[in-house]
Order: C-alpha cells, then structure tokens, then sequence
C-alpha cells in the first residue's frame, strides 16, 4: 500500500517542520563555514562592526520589550538597522515556508508521479489517454 | 500586520534563523562597503569600531552606509535565492 508506506517514510524522517529545519540546517551550515573561513582574512573593522550590529539585531530579536523601545534603539533604527532586521526575519520565514512547502509538494509529487510511472508501465495507453 | 505581531509570530527557531541569515548578509554589506572606503575612511571605521562608543558607531554606518536597508535587503535576498536553490536540489 503505496499510501501508507509512504505516511510511515514521512514519520520516520519527522514532521515538515522539522524536515525543513533539518534541510535548512545543512545549506545554511555549509554558508557559515564558508563566511567563517572568508571572515578570518577580513580587516579587523569589518569583524568589529559585523559583531557590534549582530549583537544590535541579537539583543533586539530576543527581547520582546525592545521591540516597542524605541528609545534605546533610535540611533539604531535610523541606520536602517531595525528596518533591515525585520527585512531578514521576514525572508527567513519566507525560506522555513518554502521549504516546509516544497517537503510537503515533493512528497506528493513523488507519490503521484510514481504511481503515473506505475501506471505507463503497466499500460502503454494511459499516457495517450491523458493527452 | 504589524511588525510586533510579526516578530510574536515566529518560532524561536524562525528567531534563530533571522538572526543566522542576518550576519551572513551583514558580513557581505560591511565587506563590500568597507572596499568601496578610501583609505580615511577606513582608518576612521578602524578608531571609532576599536571604542566604546556606540553612537559613533551608530552614526558611522548611518553617515558611510546610506542606503544600508536596501543594501542589506539585496544581499539577503542573493542569499535567500542561493538557498532555495540548494533546498530544491537537496529535496
């Protein structure tokens, strides 16, 4: 039963969710050693002003109070910097969504063109009876 | 929706995320920005990201990174493309 095997694949390797965040994991992983390894040979500034900004965008992100503390981030967000804080957080969850999607697609895809596969094979007409 | 429900909405792990993709990109905007710099400039970035002093840190980036939001937005959305691609391939 194609079906059923194919909803025991799916629990085995988690929910989409996590397939997502797994898959993530590794294209992402793979970014950061390469822009550890780049970093390394990058003026001393350049690290400076990358972990001074992290640590703005850090602080910001965790701590709900901030968000409305406009105050202590003013300087902050008129450097674009929340701004551009938001704008990442919000391709971020665009990535996690296509992901997510495209686990949930594929699986159907593959389910549907197996069993299309299936069927050609073992009748040479369903393909014309399609067209 | 605003940008608070926005930011309630995601998951710690979404938080995680942004914050990953964030310095990523960010490396790519100073590395760049720091390249286009004439030598003052870069010895100004080096005194001002070598003190405590954050609102000179704040208003350096403001002054030499004007366009930072859209910068940024370019860089991350590379990145985003880089990713979905690698995604599709992987899945």
């Amino acid at each position: 039963m194609p079906e059923q095997l194919r909803n025991e694949n799916l629990e085995a390797e988690g929910t989409p969710e996590e397939q997502a965040q797994k898959i993530i994991e590794d294209v992402l992983g793979t970014a950061e050693i390469q822009e550890a390894v780049d970093s390394i040979a990058s003026p001393e500034a350049v690290q400076k002003s990358r972990n001074f900004i992290s640590e703005k965008a850090k602080n910001f992100l965790s701590v709900k109070e901030n968000w409305n503390d406009t105050k202590k981030y003013s300087g902050v967000a008129a450097g674009g910097l929340l701004g551009g804080v938001l704008i990442v957080a919000k391709i971020a969850k665009g990535i996690f969504d296509f992901a997510k999607r495209t686990i949930k697609k594929k699986g159907n895809i593959t389910f549907k063109e197996g069993y299309e596969i299936g069927k050609s094979i073992l009748d040479p007409n369903a393909k014309k009876d399609k067209k | 929706m605003s940008s608070n429900d926005f930011l309630e909405e995601l998951s710690p792990y979404q938080k995680e995320l942004s914050l990953r993709i964030f310095n990523l990109s960010i490396s790519k905007v100073l590395k760049n920005a720091y390249a286009s710099f004439d030598e003052k400039t870069k010895e100004e970035m080096t005194i001002i990201f070598n003190s405590d002093n954050d609102d000179n840190k704040e208003n350096f980036i403001k002054k030499s990174i004007p366009n930072f939001k859209e910068i940024l937005e370019k860089e991350t959305k590379m990145i985003e493309n880089n990713i979905k691609s690698e995604i599709e391939k992987k899945i």
